[in-house]
């Protein structure tokens, strides 16, 4: 039975396990050139106690824009792990019933001496480790590549979902959506379009509505401190949050708010406000000083702050299990409702 | 499988509608008439039999059993079914002479009475159907 | 040795609002080849496929070489084998692979009778099962039956679609198996020809119910033909039911079941055929039927067909 499961998904598998190899050949490379542009540019002479020599601008300039070039080129590098193992999952999952209900082997498997049960278990067994035998390695490239790359902060959404766990717990997740899926249309043509659309979908949910209630925001504000001379005479400090943070919200609030994320219509009615107070000072004033101070009163008239919500970076790896594990748990509830509608199905 | 010859090669026609258990014991009847197997003679095996002619092994079984009922057949344990040693005595041109005698006087007289070849079959078998259901 | 192989009591399967199968009971004795037959759309494959265990009845039980069939019972799975009408296999698998899920599905698995079977019948074991043609494809998904040694074959019209040497060699494959292990066959067919010469029990099916049941020899005797002329129609003996009537310009033939022995002098009495005997079921109530209520216009060719 084992070996029927494997045979059965043996050649859509193998391809994707060396589409994978190549893909993480590629992102290594990838890495390591990102990692040498950084390496230029951030070390000497660009980069000295306190900075650099005026005559090396224009050469540590172009070594930055080399850098941003080739990071931003590669902007679909940090989609190596997640997608695949996304892929593979609605795939091998589409076909695991579906694929033997459309062709109807099912009528054969199934009157073989192994019960539906064991049948379905054994399956979905040898599909789980072959999606993590395929997607460990794509984690773990993915995981360096972000880092080599100084790609974004891990835990801010543009890493989250691509490094750590996470693509190993899509994986399965997806693989169990389209076995369920596939149980309930029975052909796997449909199953992956379905499949797909529910799960980026789910996806979309997780990580913009589910993500910031499973781990603690914390609130930082930004006092208004006004400069009355020099250069950046009036601008206030922009970040409060400590460096590598999720920041979920960066933006006027109200006074003591708590430190939940706010709406997209307060956010727009505080920062009407808030540009109430500096066009009713620039009518005033010419001066930025005079306008600066102005501003900072006016707002504490209004009631608002300045404030940033924010995750804090070692909060990485819990936010990753928990997120995980809301995957896996997912995951567990489908193949529970595939068993129990393959137990029922007609065949 | 055995490298001996089968005895007899049976022969199956669904179309006729005659039970095809029956068509098999009128062939070994046949066989006997004609001398082509003599007392002694190994039927040849149910096995053997489904592996020539498309039919169910009960079928061949019950054909078997009406042979050894009819005296022209006899099953020896283990060894397989065998004609019996004096077949000849049980069919109808030695053992049912007189009854065969007074067919043929019947047929004369049928076919003087204008009935050709089916007429006269049709006639025996509607008797015979007539006689099957007294007796039942 | 006397557990009905199959036994039913008022099995019914709904799909949405049809029914496929009502009112079924029938129990089938053990060591016999039973034949389903009935027009297509007539309930035979649901009730296979309900005693396969892969389709559950909507009412009614349904007992199975003893136990109560509902598919999850791998032990009741091992003692059935069944041989879908699409003959499904595994698309892309080798012969041997095919063998190899047989193997790894089936604790009885006989490999030896497996690669015997197909040895004889000239399929190399190397082939794909797509490159096969549909009467290999046939051959091998029966040797898988087989091989898995079951006490019940459940064939869901084994030999349809197949040329008459593929049909020849299949069924007298089939016949050896019942000869060696004494297996309990129930096959569909339309074949009427198949049923005279393989089974030994009928099964009628019409309209999702089962018409007829019985012994092979039974049919036969308890069956008639009853003719008169049609001007001068005796009233019907006793104990007749009839199933199908032909009118033709001079006689009225009716075919009739027996429930009591016939005492009648007045009727032309004949024994059937099976195949008119079948035939007269297949046409209870079918719009091509000559009804029984006497006003059909009058068979070309007048008494029986």
């Amino acid at each position: 039975m084992t070996w029927m499961a494997w045979r059965l998904q043996r050649s859509v598998y193998l391809f994707a396990l060396a589409v994978s190899l190549v893909l993480i050949g590629l992102t290594i490379a990838n890495g390591l050139h990102l990692q040498m542009l950084l390496h230029h540019w951030r070390g000497a002479p660009c980069h000295g106690g306190n900075g650099f020599d005026p005559k090396y601008q224009r050469y540590c300039q172009s070594q930055l824009s080399n850098y941003i070039g080739a990071r931003n080129s590669g902007l679909v590098v940090h989609l190596m792990a997640v997608v695949p193992a996304g892929v593979v999952g609605v795939v091998l999952g589409a076909n695991l019933v579906a694929g033997e209900l459309s062709q109807k082997t099912v009528r054969s498997a199934w009157t073989q001496s192994v019960t539906r049960k064991h049948w379905f278990a054994t399956k979905v067994l040898v599909g789980l480790v072959s999606i993590l035998v395929m997607a460990v390695p794509l984690c773990l490239t993915a995981t360096w590549w972000l880092d080599a790359s100084m790609w974004t902060p891990r835990i801010s959404t543009n890493s989250m979902t691509y490094a750590g766990l996470l693509p190993a717990a899509v994986g399965v997740f997806a693989f169990a959506l389209a076995t369920a899926v596939g149980v309930i249309l029975r052909r796997p043509g449909w199953a992956v379009a379905m499949a797909l659309s529910v799960l980026l979908a789910v996806m979309w949910t997780m990580q913009f509505e589910v993500r910031p209630s499973l781990v603690p925001v914390h609130i930082a504000i930004i006092k208004p401190v006004v400069v009355t001379k020099g250069f950046q005479a009036g601008k206030v400090p922009t970040v409060a949050a400590p460096d590598n943070s999720w920041v979920l919200f960066s933006g006027f609030a109200p006074l003591h708010s708590a430190n939940i994320i706010p709406s997209q219509s307060d956010e727009e009615r505080w920062q009407g406000l808030e540009f109430g107070c500096e066009t009713a000072a620039a009518a005033q004033q010419n001066e930025q000083a005079a306008t600066a101070s102005q501003v900072a009163h006016c707002q504490l008239k209004n009631g608002l702050q300045l404030e940033q919500l924010y995750v804090a970076d070692n909060e990485y790896w819990k936010l990753q299990i928990r997120e995980g594990g809301l995957y896996l748990v997912g995951a567990t509830l489908l193949f529970s409702a595939s068993l129990v509608l393959v137990r029922r199905s007609r065949a | 499988m055995s490298e001996k010859q089968p005895s007899i090669l049976f022969r199956l026609n669904p179309r006729i509608g005659i039970a095809p258990y029956r068509q098999l014991v009128d062939q070994v009847r046949q066989a006997v008439e004609l001398g082509r197997l003599r007392g002694g003679d190994q039927l040849p095996s149910v096995r053997d039999v489904v592996t020539q002619v498309t039919i169910n092994p009960n079928t061949v079984h019950r054909a078997y059993r009406e042979l050894e009922h009819l005296g022209l057949a006899e099953g020896r344990l283990g060894l397989g079914t065998f004609i019996t040693e004096n077949p000849g005595a049980l069919t109808a041109d030695t053992g049912n002479a007189e009854l065969s005698r007074q067919l043929q006087l019947w047929a004369q007289r049928a076919r003087a009475a204008g009935l050709d070849e089916d007429d006269m079959l049709e006639l025996l078998r509607r008797i015979l159907n007539r006689e099957e259901r007294v007796l039942s | 040795m006397t557990t009905p192989v199959i036994e039913t009591t008022d099995l019914a399967k709904r799909f949405g609002r049809k029914w496929a199968l009502r009112d079924c009971t029938l129990s089938i004795p053990p060591g016999k080849v039973a034949a389903l037959v009935g027009p297509n759309g007539a309930g035979k494959s649901t009730f296979l496929r309900i005693a396969a265990g892969l389709s559950r009845p909507t009412s009614g039980t349904i007992k199975v070489l003893g136990e109560v069939q509902d598919g999850t019972d791998a032990s009741l799975l091992q003692r059935v084998g069944y041989l879908d009408q699409e003959r499904p296999l595994y698309r892309g698998f080798r012969v041997d692979e095919m063998f190899r899920f047989g193997e790894g599905t089936n604790p009885t698995w006989n490999m030896a009778t497996a690669h015997a079977y197909v040895d004889q019948l000239g399929i190399s074991l190397r082939d794909r099962v797509n490159n096969l043609s549909g009467g290999q494809q046939a051959q091998v998904a029966l040797t898988i039956c087989l091989a898995k040694q079951p006490e019940l074959l459940i064939l869901d019209e084994p030999a349809a679609e197949l040329d008459p040497v593929a049909r020849e060699d299949l069924l007298r494959l089939l016949m050896r198996e019942v000869a060696e292990r004494e297996t309990t066959v129930i096959l569909s067919t339309h074949a009427l020809g198949d049923v005279g010469s393989i089974c030994d029990y009928l099964v009628i099916m019409s309209h999702s119910k089962v018409v007829l049941h019985d012994d092979l020899e039974f049919v036969v005797e308890s069956h008639r033909l009853l003719s008169a002329s049609s001007s001068s129609t005796p009233a019907l003996p006793e104990g007749v039911t009839v199933i199908d009537t032909r009118i033709g310009s001079r006689d009225v033939t009716h075919l009739v079941r027996l429930t009591l022995p016939l005492v009648e002098e007045t009727w032309d009495i004949t024994e059937p055929t099976l195949d008119e005997i079948i035939m007269a079921y297949l046409r209870l109530g079918t719009d091509s039927a000559s009804s029984q209520t006497h006003v059909s216009a009058p068979s070309p060719r007048g008494g029986i067909s």
